[in-house]
C-alpha cells in the first residue's frame, strides 16, 4: 500500500507543519527548509511550472547530487537571495512568495528500496507519451513571472549534466476571490471546492507522515464544443452554478449538494451523471487535496489537474475509475497525460531534500 | 583561606582556557582563535586534469587582521591564492602576492572576476552537485576547513598569467 | 434624399434581425409513442420518443403506472434522435411518462406526458387486434422551421429591395 511508503520515507515523527504561508504581496517568504516541503498546503500562487525530469544516468550519486544541487537553489530563491553562480542575481530579489517542491516517481522510489504502485490505465485517458511519466517532478509556484522564469533557468541550467527535462508544463489561476471562492477554470466554472481546510483534514487525507503522493494530469477541453453547449447545460453538466460555483441545490459555494432533491418531473436536481455527482461517489467531504492550474498554449488549453493524497490508490483511482465510466463532462474534456509521484520529506536547516535517504 | 582561594583560582583558570565550540558544518577550526565566517562556498565544475576555483565569502568577525596565506585541498595537487589584473588591456588571474589579508571586521568577496581560489589541475572530475573540502591556512598558524558545492558556471573565463617568479 | 437607400436597408436588416432563429437548437420532443393524451386498448410494451435534434447518452424514461409501480425495464436505447424504453403493463388506468434527456449541446430536455389505457373485461388480446393509437399528427414542416423561413423569405426580400436601390440609382 502506498501508505507504507510514506512511513518508510518519513524519518521525522509527524510535528506541527513548520511551512510558514506568505500572504499575496507580503514581504514574507514561504519557508524552504521544514518537516514537509513547502508547495502542498501552501496557499496556491498564481503561477505554476511543473518540471519532468528525467536523470541522464538513474543511480544514487546522480540523485544524490542532483537533489543537493535543487535544494541549495531553492533555499537560496525562496528566500530572495540568488543562487550560487547566479548569472542574474537581481531576478532573485522578488521571490513573491516562491515554492520549489520535488517529487519522486515510481523509477527513483525503485531506486531507494521501495515502491509506488502504478498509475492504473482509465478507459477515457488518452495519455500522450509527451506528457508521461518522469523520474522526477518539479513544482515551481510564484505570484510573478520574473520570479517563476528565473527559478525556472536556474534549476534547469543546474541540472543540465545530470538530467534532461523531459516536459515542462506551465500554468495560471487567479488568487482566491473574495470570501475565499476557488479559482475558476477555463471553462468557466469555479473549480477546487471540496478541498481539506481543517490541519485535521490534512493530516487525515494529505499527510503520512512528513511524506505525500501527488498526481498530474494534463486535461485538455474541447473548447470548440463546449461553445455549443449553453449555460443550462453546462450548470447541468457539473451539477453546480455558473456563477458562484453552488450546487444547484444550494445557494452557496460550500452549501452540501442535496443529492435526493427531484424536479417537477421527478428526476434528480444535481443528476446522477454530473460532474459533481460522479466525483463524489459515496464519500462525505473532502477526498484529496486538488492544488491545479489553468494551461493555455499553442496546442490547447485545460486544466493541470494537481492533487495530493496520503495514498493515491486508495483515494484518487476509484474516483477517476467513477468519473471514466460516467460523467457528462467526458464529452468536452479528455485527459492527455498523467504522471504520479511521492513527494518526500522537507530538508532539516542547513541539509537537502533526500539527504535522510541519499546522504 | 589559602586552600579555598587556590580552588577559586583553578576554576578560575578553567572557565578561561574553555575553547569556542563550531558553529557550523562548514567551519571546523583544528587551533582555537582564527575563525573567518564563511558564506555561500562553492567550486566550478570541471573535469579531471584542468583547472577549476573555488569561490566564497570570508568575513573576520575578529579584532585582529588575518590572512590566508594559502590553501590546500585532496582534489588537486597545487592550489594557489589568485586575484584578477588588468594587463596589457585583458583581465588576466595571477597568485596574489602575500595571499589573502582580511582586516578586523571586514569580508572579502571570493568571486569569478575576482579574488579566488585556484586548483591548477584537480586530480578527478568534479560535478555538479558534488562536495568539496578546501582548507585556508592562515598565516601566523591555524586552518579551517570549508565545504564547498560544485556548480556548473560559464562565465567570467579570465586568461591564466603564470608570474615568471618560480610558479 | 439620400437617406431612403440606408433607411430602407437599416430597416430591412433590422427585421432580419428580429426573424433571427437562436444560434443553437436544442433538442425537442416532436413525436411520442404512445401520444400525450392517447387512450389505448392495451398497455404498450416500449415507450418510444422522438426529437427534433440528437440525443446523447445518458437518458432516463421513468413509466409510472396506475397502480404507482414503476415499469420500465432495462435502460433506454438511443438511436440519433430517438429513444425508446422497454416497458411492461400494469392494467388499464391512467400512465404517466416522464422523461429526461441530453442534447447533444449539453442540455436537458424534460417532459411529462400521459396516456391511459381503456378497461375492457370482455376483450382479449386475441379476439380483437390491438390498435395501437396513431401518433399525434406532425406539426407541418413549415411549422417546425418557421423560424428559418421567416429568416430565408427576409433576406429574399432584403436583396430585392438592395437590387431595386441600386438599379434605380444607376439609372
Amino acid at each position: 500500500m502506498g501508505a507504507a511508503l510514506g512511513g518508510a520515507l518519513a524519518a521525522t515523527p509527524a510535528a506541527t507543519p513548520s511551512v510558514s504561508q506568505a500572504s499575496v504581496g507580503s514581504d514574507s517568504f514561504i519557508a524552504f527548509f521544514g518537516d514537509r516541503q513547502a508547495g502542498v498546503q501552501t496557499d496556491a500562487q498564481q503561477h505554476v511550472v511543473l518540471l519532468g525530469i528525467d536523470l541522464l544516468h538513474r543511480d544514487r550519486d546522480t540523485l544524490a547530487r542532483l537533489m543537493r544541487l535543487i535544494s541549495d537553489d531553492s533555499s537560496r530563491l525562496v528566500y530572495g537571495s540568488p543562487a550560487l553562480a547566479d548569472t542574474e542575481p537581481e531576478l532573485a530579489m522578488n521571490p513573491a512568495r516562491l515554492s520549489i517542491t520535488v517529487g519522486w516517481g515510481p523509477d527513483i522510489v525503485r531506486l531507494l528500496g521501495h515502491e509506488l504502485p502504478a498509475m492504473p490505465k482509465f478507459s477515457t485517458d488518452r495519455l500522450r507519451p509527451q506528457w508521461g511519466q518522469t523520474d522526477l517532478l518539479v513544482q515551481i509556484g510564484t505570484d510573478d513571472m520574473v520570479s517563476l522564469s528565473h527559478a525556472q533557468r536556474v534549476l534547469v541550467k543546474d541540472l543540465a549534466t545530470l538530467a534532461k527535462v523531459t516536459w515542462t508544463q506551465r500554468g495560471f489561476r487567479d488568487v482566491a476571490g473574495a470570501a475565499g471562492q476557488s479559482m475558476r477554470n477555463l471553462m468557466g466554472q469555479v473549480d477546487g471546492t471540496v478541498n481539506p481546510t481543517t490541519p485535521q483534514e490534512f493530516e487525515d487525507l494529505v499527510w503520512s507522515g512528513n511524506t505525500t503522493q501527488v498526481v498530474v494530469r494534463r486535461i485538455e477541453i474541447a473548447r470548440d464544443r463546449w461553445d455549443l453547449v449553453d449555460r443550462a447545460g453546462r450548470e447541468f453538466t457539473i451539477g453546480r452554478r455558473l456563477d458562484n460555483g453552488a450546487p444547484l441545490t444550494g445557494t452557496r459555494e460550500r452549501d452540501e449538494p442535496d443529492f435526493e432533491a427531484t424536479d417537477a418531473a421527478g428526476f434528480p436536481v444535481i443528476d446522477a451523471a454530473s460532474h459533481m455527482r460522479r466525483a463524489r461517489g459515496n464519500a462525505r467531504g473532502a477526498q484529496l487535496l486538488r492544488r491545479g492550474y489553468n494551461y493555455d498554449d499553442a496546442e490547447g488549453a485545460g486544466l493541470l489537474f494537481i492533487a495530493f493524497a496520503k495514498d493515491l490508490q486508495a483515494q484518487f483511482v476509484p474516483m477517476q475509475r467513477r468519473l471514466a465510466e460516467l460523467d457528462l463532462l467526458n464529452r468536452w474534456i479528455t485527459t492527455i497525460g498523467s504522471a504520479h509521484y511521492v513527494v518526500p520529506p522537507g530538508a532539516a536547516q542547513g541539509s537537502w531534500i533526500g539527504a535522510d535517504e541519499l546522504g | 583561606m589559602k586552600f579555598i582561594a587556590l580552588i577559586a583560582a583553578l576554576a578560575l583558570t578553567a572557565g578561561c582556557s574553555q575553547t569556542t565550540q563550531p558553529t557550523s558544518a562548514e567551519e571546523t577550526p583544528t587551533k582555537a582563535a582564527i575563525e573567518l565566517k564563511v558564506v555561500d562556498p562553492w567550486v566550478k565544475a570541471t573535469k579531471q586534469g584542468e583547472m577549476t576555483a573555488a569561490f566564497a565569502t570570508l568575513t573576520n568577525e575578529s579584532d585582529q587582521s588575518v590572512t590566508v596565506e594559502k590553501a590546500s585541498s585532496d582534489i588537486s595537487m597545487m592550489v594557489e591564492l589568485h586575484e584578477v589584473v588588468m594587463k596589457d588591456g585583458e583581465m588576466v588571474m595571477t597568485p596574489k602576492e602575500g595571499g589573502f589579508e582580511i582586516k578586523a571586521g571586514q569580508s572579502i568577496a571570493l568571486e569569478p572576476g575576482g579574488l579566488h581560489i585556484m586548483f591548477m589541475g584537480v586530480n578527478k572530475d568534479l560535478k555538479p552537485g558534488d562536495d568539496v573540502h578546501v582548507t585556508l591556512h592562515f598565516a601566523g598558524g591555524g586552518s579551517q576547513e570549508i565545504h564547498a558545492l560544485v556548480k556548473n558556471f560559464t562565465g567570467a573565463n579570465e586568461k591564466y598569467n603564470k608570474k615568471k617568479k618560480g610558479m | 434624399m439620400n437617406w431612403v437607400r440606408p433607411a430602407i436597408a437599416v430597416g430591412l436588416l433590422w427585421l432580419v434581425g428580429l426573424l433571427a432563429p437562436p444560434a443553437f437548437a436544442h433538442a425537442g420532443l416532436i413525436d411520442s409513442s404512445p401520444a400525450e393524451g392517447a387512450v389505448l386498448d392495451a398497455a404498450p410494451e416500449e415507450i418510444r420518443l422522438t426529437f427534433s435534434e440528437g440525443i446523447a447518452e445518458p437518458a432516463y424514461v421513468v413509466l409510472t403506472g396506475p397502480s404507482g409501480a414503476k415499469l420500465a425495464v432495462g435502460k433506454p436505447t438511443i438511436n440519433g434522435q430517438e429513444v425508446s424504453q422497454a416497458v411492461k403493463g400494469d392494467g388499464p388506468g391512467d400512465y404517466k411518462i416522464a422523461f429526461r434527456v441530453i442534447s447533444v449541446d449539453g442540455h436537458p430536455v424534460s417532459e411529462v406526458l400521459r396516456f391511459s389505457v381503456r378497461g375492457n373485461p370482455t376483450a382479449s388480446p386475441s379476439a380483437e387486434p390491438v390498435v395501437k393509437a396513431k401518433p399525434a399528427p406532425q406539426a407541418s414542416w413549415l411549422e417546425r422551421h418557421q423560424p428559418h423561413v421567416l429568416l430565408g423569405a427576409a433576406m429574399v426580400a432584403l436583396a430585392v429591395a438592395l437590387l431595386w436601390i441600386s438599379r434605380r440609382s444607376a439609372q
